[in-house]
């Protein structure tokens, strides 16, 4: 862009917002308006600014869309719909360690308009920390038998859809006892897959019952094996995935 | 090839309507965000429904103009940002 004679050298140097601003101040007019007005073009043409009255939130999207967990979903299931909900996935998570239980109402309302139930289950999935797991086990089991993206979008929309019965959250007030029966039954019901979830001195718990199980050789006897992935949390916690695997049974695109 | 990082800002009702004029609109009756060449009503490319100046998000990616929610900006980095850069 030519600089006429006549333009004052400090504006040369202002940024995109305070040329906006300069403009709705009415501080510039005739030929410096219109070199004004061409500045701002250029400068939006370069993509280094968005303007947005969510200007934080779209700063924290931008963070989670560079973060290794939500690169690794999105090299896992491609350009899927569900794609910008789980980046909203891990901001619910984000909110839920600060306690922000409004904003993640306004997410889920927003979020069950367009894609209802299979979209809130995504939501969930980060308030209860479980997303980087499934993350985790998706990105592994794609890496080990060289799956398409097209499979792996099609087992994750099978795990939102299942999502209810094949899921196990353990807590520590449940009990050894209790998750023994639970995972037993899985077993016995012939599940292809299903997870289970704790934390803290429930992880303890599920941990030396599931290590017991596979001593006693009674996952195997069943026809099954699990991978287990560890997260820490923001908080120092530990979430706990075990995923667990029908051999026979067990199919991504079932 | 990695994103290039964007800086967000809020900016007032003023700045906005600057820029959106520079950019090819114009608002209309109760701040409705309209086409400056064909008189249309812009439709949000991610809500598909009108936009209104106060709750208007202007975004790079050539220029994309939505309604703004946590949602619709989510969606916004997977369409218009992650995609192209791929």
């Amino acid at each position: 862009m030519n600089i006429p004679i006549d333009i004052p050298p400090e504006l040369l140097d202002k940024t995109l917002p305070e040329l906006l601003k300069l403009v709705a101040l009415q501080k510039v007019t005739g030929k410096i308006l219109d070199w004004v007005t061409q500045r701002i073009k250029e400068q939006w043409e370069k993509k280094e600014y968005g303007f947005t009255p969510e200007a934080e939130v779209a700063t924290g999207l931008q963070k989670i869309s560079k973060s290794e967990a939500y690169k690794r979903m999105r090299e896992c299931i491609g350009n899927h719909r569900f794609l910008g909900l789980v980046k909203l996935g891990f901001r619910a998570e984000e909110l839920n360690e600060q306690g922000n239980i409004a904003a993640i109402a306004k997410i889920k309302d927003n979020v069950y308009q367009k894609h209802r139930v299979e979209g809130i289950r995504i939501i969930t999935m980060g308030t209860t920390g479980v997303l980087t797991g499934i993350i985790q086990y998706l990105s592994d089991i794609k890496i080990k038998n060289d799956y398409s993206q097209a499979i792996m979008a099609e087992h994750f929309e099978s795990i939102l859809k299942d999502w209810m019965q094949i899921t196990i959250f353990h807590q520590a007030e449940h009990g050894q006892k209790t998750l023994e029966k639970n995972i037993l039954t899985f077993m016995k019901t012939n599940y292809p897959l299903f997870f289970v979830f704790s934390m803290g001195t429930a992880s303890e718990q599920a941990a030396k019952l599931i290590a017991q199980l596979k001593k006693d050789d009674i996952i195997r006897k069943n026809g099954y094996t699990f991978d287990l992935y560890r997260r820490k949390e923001v908080a120092g916690r530990v979430m706990h995935t075990w995923v667990f695997q029908n051999i026979k049974e067990w199919k991504p695109f079932i | 090839m990695d994103e290039a990082e964007i800086k967000f800002e809020e900016i007032g009702i003023e700045e906005k309507k600057i820029l959106l004029d520079i950019l090819g609109y114009e608002i209309g009756e109760g701040g409705i965000i309209l086409d400056k060449h064909t008189k249309k009503e812009h439709i949000c490319p991610i809500t598909e429904s009108v936009v209104f100046i106060e709750n208007a998000s202007v975004l790079p990616g050539s220029t994309v103009v939505i309604n703004t929610s946590e949602l619709s900006l989510a969606e916004y980095f997977t369409k218009f940002v992650e995609m192209r850069c791929k």
